[in-house]
């Protein structure tokens, strides 16, 4: 039998404390301290347990990051009325926050808690009429932008905040490609994306964004941003709609789409997709924050019902610190 | 017996956590009321979990029915909206836990 010098090209380290660094990942050595082999394992994500929102909300529209989120309007159930409400998150629980200038659901959304905005969607129980209008949020209170030039309901979002984002797909009649960019007081027409569609999970900045998937027909169409054009990449492994915008979180280069139907959660690494742990409680139509990073995000809302308040918190930490075990 | 079965309601923060999750297979699903059915990974990390949040144990026949009712409910729901209402969403199909 081969020994792990032989294999490895070093004998096994011994170290008093572990190592602390993603670096290491594939280091195998002895710990002194607690007698033990370990191994530095590559981080594997995770979702727990967060706060639940006071309102259930389908539809329902999202910024920010775990510990700082923000969600807006949606499709209260189960009375089915679309509402102008948003909370706020801290990483522990919701908390009311001022409402929209107007009723707001299956939108898109970008932004962080305290420069955010909420654009496109629909504005009443039906699907019209259409959301044109964006709606600014600065951390206290809403205002009134600029319109879409062309209004649609479920679209996606991407931005880093209220006067740089940009927002991509939707319909109503039918399915758009068309891409506008804002800049905090108007919308631009940009480069459209290859497949028209609509609810693709979608985040990023207004430079650098991901839609992947979305109806209609459960696609598995992925399209990469760069500010001015979409180009198609490596497909879902399972095609998927998401019954609303914006599963998903990350950018072109690192994301992840969550749950949607069917109901598994894909992660991307900037070449291809890796099924990775779902949510406990699986759903669409919910809305997924985590902006610029897959280290860290949340999905809040969604469907059925019974998990129409429900929040889930992702980490995947860089590495793990594993005791070697035999068995 | 690879999985056990019992129903608990969430109460959010912690009520599973990252390191729980990584420990045993967790999925929850519609139940009566706040209460949802959870499938739980039958090891001792998924015991100590079942303790931990109260939950009452169910056998998978109790635990399908109970499944199986709430969807049913939820499509008598659906089924009860308008067609321009119905259009935003599915309806409710029925779900075989594992």
């Amino acid at each position: 039998m081969a020994t792990y010098k032989e294999i490895k090209g070093q004998t096994v380290s011994s170290q008093a404390s572990d190592p602390s660094s993603a670096a290491d990942t594939g280091l195998l050595y002895y710990n002194t301290a607690s007698g033990t082999f370990k191994v530095v394992a590559p981080g594997v994500g995770a979702w727990s347990s967060g706060g639940g929102m006071n309102g259930s909300r389908y539809g329902v529209m999202g910024a920010g990051t775990v510990t700082a989120g923000l969600y807006m309007g949606g499709t209260h159930q189960p009375t089915d009325s679309t509402k102008n409400t948003s909370e706020t998150y801290n990483g522990t629980s919701w908390s009311s926050a001022p409402a929209m200038p107007g009723n707001l659901r299956n939108g898109g959304s970008w932004g962080v808690q305290t420069s955010a905005v909420a654009v496109g969607g629909s504005t009443s129980p039906g699907e019209t009429p259409l959301g044109g209008t964006a709606y600014e949020f600065d951390g206290s209170s809403w205002s009134s932008g600029g319109s879409l030039i062309t209004a649609r309901r479920g679209n996606t979002g991407a931005g880093a905040s209220s006067s740089a984002g940009v927002t991509w797909g939707g319909g109503d009649p039918g399915d758009y490609t068309n891409t506008e960019s804002y800049n905090g007081t108007s919308f631009t027409e940009a480069g459209d994306l290859n497949t028209a569609r609509r609810n693709t999970a979608g985040n990023g900045t207004q430079t650098d964004a991901i839609a992947a998937g979305g109806d209609p027909g459960s696609m598995d169409n992925v399209e990469l941003w760069n500010g001015t054009s979409w180009s198609e990449t490596t497909v879902l492994n399972t095609g998927r709609g998401f019954g609303g915008p914006s599963g998903g979180m990350g950018s072109s280069t690192a994301a992840i789409v969550v749950s949607g139907n069917p109901n598994n959660v894909e992660e991307w690494d900037g070449t291809s997709w890796t099924e990775t742990s779902d949510l406990a409680t699986t759903r669409g139509s919910g809305h997924a924050v985590g902006y610029a990073t897959t280290s860290t995000g949340m999905y809040f809302g969604g469907s059925p019902y019974t998990y129409a308040t429900y929040t889930e918190e992702w980490s995947k930490p860089a590495y793990s610190i594993e005791t070697v075990t035999t068995s | 017996m690879e999985y056990k079965y019992c129903t608990a309601i969430n109460w959010g923060k912690n009520f599973f956590t990252h390191k729980e999750r990584r420990q045993f297979y967790l999925s929850g699903h519609a139940g009566e009321g706040k209460s949802c059915v959870w499938v739980v990974g039958n090891n001792i990390h998924g015991d100590h979990w079942i303790s931990k949040v109260s939950g009452v144990s169910k056998t998978k026949e109790e635990a399908q029915a109970i499944v199986t009712t709430q969807i049913e409910a939820e499509q008598i729901a659906y089924d009860a909206l308008p067609v321009e209402a119905q259009a935003k969403y599915p309806r409710p199909v029925e779900f075989e836990i594992l």
